[in-house]
């Protein structure tokens, strides 16, 4: 038992030379396969266990949260404080008849939820949540997390057009017109940080940002890169103000609207955790992912701010941005779809570029604040 | 030992899957299911690129393959009336210039298949990260570099981009965004097929 | 041995949304009929068929998209070696971008990117 609590503390704290679970499970490859397989099945319940953990929690945050804006209390009937309100929904959900329109395509219906959930899951797997609690790290990382999202866009389009349904179809053709416009300032604000990195292992680009985080070490380069990639990236998971995919008043909920049940409750699920996904990747690609707040030259403070664990460092961060993007919800009305595609292609988009080649001139100069580390 | 055994069995397993699934493309009837197993073979080619060692290569493959052009051509077909992919049977003409560029395509990967040598290769470079080995032959002005044909790209997409806009904005924007059809006296009624329906 | 791992998370994605939907299957309810199953348009009777033709727009766009999606996929190798080539890469990648930035300021001029 004090053997178990010790691991679980080093998982928490340990040092940061630290290796991720895939390699671990090569290493152990030669001696012992039973050890490669607890390894597996210790990722395989860790994502798990997190897929569950951040439904509850940010469906309940959400609420709670829209409830605060609106001088409301949200969800209070359930568990102290409607805690356990989310769970209760799960149960409503999955007792809710599942119903399949008769003109739907039967199959592909049923597919569309897999696709969206299985490119969640995927980009779950690789994100580094601390130096020893990381799963697999890909030198490809920030590439594979854009190209793996492909999957979702087409899961989306897949459950619009086989719900055979007009508003599904709106719904799906609409999401995937704006998914893919956004994608490319997200990818060009992305660029941006795997140029100051070097590398797209998001380990890498974590352990690049020990002399200071890259939203501010780079003269505001850093900056209008964060502020293009939340921008973009809110509008690449159907998110107020970029909800007219979903638009209630006009599309009663878009691509699902003929998902009933648990279904739908995945098709939900996946744009949470998507959510949690977009947080994630700004926290750790501008905000220094698990790397504790340091100031140059002041090892008090430094110290000070390496007691807490990175695990935590990362869970502050990744539940500001999530907050923030919570926040543009009760703050701006929605764009209407010429409003959408003259903000990605005539604003964001020349910003990109500029942006990156502004990069290129702080790379080449090596003009970094704290540039000795 | 057992890496390697797995590396088989999964190169097997992919290679089935995307056979099956090419198949499908072809032989499905719903333009729905081709184009989801048209983005399975595709996913699994980037699979078989991985086996190959070449990660970069299988993420650009899954970038814009499946986030790029199986997209792009669920929205060609959302462009067409529904009325011109229930079509029954293929003319004549049709079938035997289908049956042609079939037969030529044969020909050429053929040719390709029996004159390249396919040896492994046992020098044992293994690429550690394809992507830096990419990155600096693309920006290599020197005689092994390919900085000619990466800038000549850049020329090829801008003329992809312009053609585009040239025949996309040649259809005249219709009066209504969407039509149904069938339900107005004249129009045609778009559940039949061609064959069987009066054209307005 | 990483995308091993990423196989076997595949599968889980697969176990998990069908072991939800199996779960769904055997303790829900299934009492279908007609009017259920019809295709939801907030209580109208449905005319016509849903598969309508779409405005070209979203074609445009797509291809757009493509363009600069094969342009990014350029874009990361140059991005991971940019420390190494320096000065030579800025200007060849400048030139890549120029050319390409002449494509979304002649999309610009024709009102290619006006929504309509």
């Amino acid at each position: 038992m004090q053997n178990a609590m010790s691991m679980i503390l080093v998982a928490a704290t340990g040092p940061w030379a630290a290796k991720t679970v895939a390699e671990r499970a090569s290493e152990s490859l030669d001696t012992s396969l039973w050890a490669v397989a607890a390894y597996m099945v210790l990722a395989l319940l860790a994502v798990v266990v997190l897929v569950t953990l951040l439904g509850l929690v940010l469906i309940y945050a959400e609420r709670k949260i829209a409830g605060r804006f609106q001088c409301r209390v949200g969800p209070m009937r359930v568990g102290p404080h409607g805690l356990l309100q989310t769970v209760a929904d799960t149960f409503k959900l999955l007792l809710k008849e599942d119903i399949i329109p008769t003109r739907a395509d039967q199959a592909m219906h049923l597919l569309a939820p897999f696709l969206c959930m299985g490119a969640t899951v995927l980009i779950i797997a690789v994100l580094p949540y601390s130096p020893t609690m990381q799963i697999l790290d890909l030198n490809i990382g920030v590439l594979f997390v854009t190209a793996v999202s492909g999957f979702g866009v087409m899961g989306i389009l897949l459950g619009g057009w086989s719900s055979n349904n007009k508003w599904s179809l709106i719904g799906a053709m609409r999401s995937g017109a704006q998914i893919i416009s956004y994608e490319i300032s997200a990818t060009l604000a992305l660029l941006v940080v795997v140029l100051f990195a070097g590398t797209m292992s998001l380990r890498g680009i974590v352990e690049s940002q020990e002399a200071g985080w890259w939203i501010w070490r780079a003269h505001g380069v850093g900056l209008i890169s964060f502020i293009v990639y939340l921008i973009a990236s809110t509008a690449e998971i159907n998110r107020t103000p970029f909800d007219i995919p979903e638009g209630e008043s006009e599309l009663t909920a878009g691509f699902h609207a003929e998902y009933s049940g648990l279904r739908f409750s995945f098709f939900f699920l996946s744009e949470f955790i998507n959510m949690f996904i977009v947080s994630a990747l700004a926290a750790t690609l501008f905000l220094g992912g698990w790397m504790p707040f340091h100031i140059g030259g002041w090892t008090t403070f430094n110290n000070v701010m390496g007691l807490i664990p990175p695990s935590l460092w990362f869970a502050g961060k990744n539940l500001f941005v999530i907050f923030v993007i919570m926040w543009f919800r009760w703050t701006f009305p929605r764009l209407r779809v010429d409003q959408l595609m003259r903000l990605e292609w005539k604003i964001l988009l020349p910003i990109g570029f500029a942006n990156l080649m502004a990069a290129s001139l702080v790379v080449l100069s090596n003009f970094y604040f704290f540039p000795g580390k | 030992m057992i890496v390697q055994a797995t590396h088989t069995v999964l190169f097997y397993l992919i290679a089935a899957l995307a056979l099956v699934m090419a198949l499908s493309v072809v032989f499905s009837r719903k333009l729905l299911r081709a184009a989801i197993a048209l983005m399975g073979v595709l996913a699994l080619t980037a699979g078989l690129y991985i086996l190959l060692g070449a990660e970069f290569l299988a993420g650009v493959q899954v970038l814009v393959y499946v986030g790029g052009i199986v997209v792009l051509i669920v929205f060609a077909i959302m462009l067409t009336r529904s009325s011109d992919l229930l079509e029954d049977q293929p003319t004549l003409p049709r079938a035997l210039l289908g049956a042609f560029v079939g037969l030529v395509f044969l020909v050429m990967s053929s040719a390709v298949f029996f004159s390249s040598p396919f040896q492994a290769d046992t020098s044992g470079a293994q690429v550690t990260d394809d992507t830096v080995a990419i990155g600096r032959s693309l920006l290599d002005y020197g005689p092994k570099g390919y900085v000619l044909p990466f800038e000549i790209i850049s020329l090829l997409l801008l003329a992809a981009a312009i053609g585009g806009i040239v025949i996309a904005r040649k259809i005249p924007a219709p009066s209504q965004p969407f039509t149904s059809g069938g339900d107005l006296p004249g129009e045609a009624d778009f559940t039949q097929p061609r064959s069987q329906r009066e054209e307005a | 041995m990483e995308y091993f791992f990423l196989l076997l998370f595949t599968g889980l994605a697969a176990v998990l949304v069908g072991a939800g939907l199996l779960t769904s299957y055997l303790v829900a309810p299934h009492r279908p009929n007609p009017l259920k199953n019809s295709p939801y348009e907030c209580g109208e009777p449905t005319i016509g068929q849903s598969w309508v033709q779409f405005n070209v727009g979203y074609y445009l766009f797509g291809l757009l998209f493509l363009v600069f999606d094969v342009e990014a996929a350029f874009l990361y190798p140059w991005a991971v070696v940019f420390r190494q080539v320096g000065l030579t890469g800025l200007i060849e990648m400048g030139l890549f971008l120029l050319v390409l930035i002449v494509g979304l300021v002649y999309a610009w001029r024709k009102g290619a990117l006006e929504w309509v």
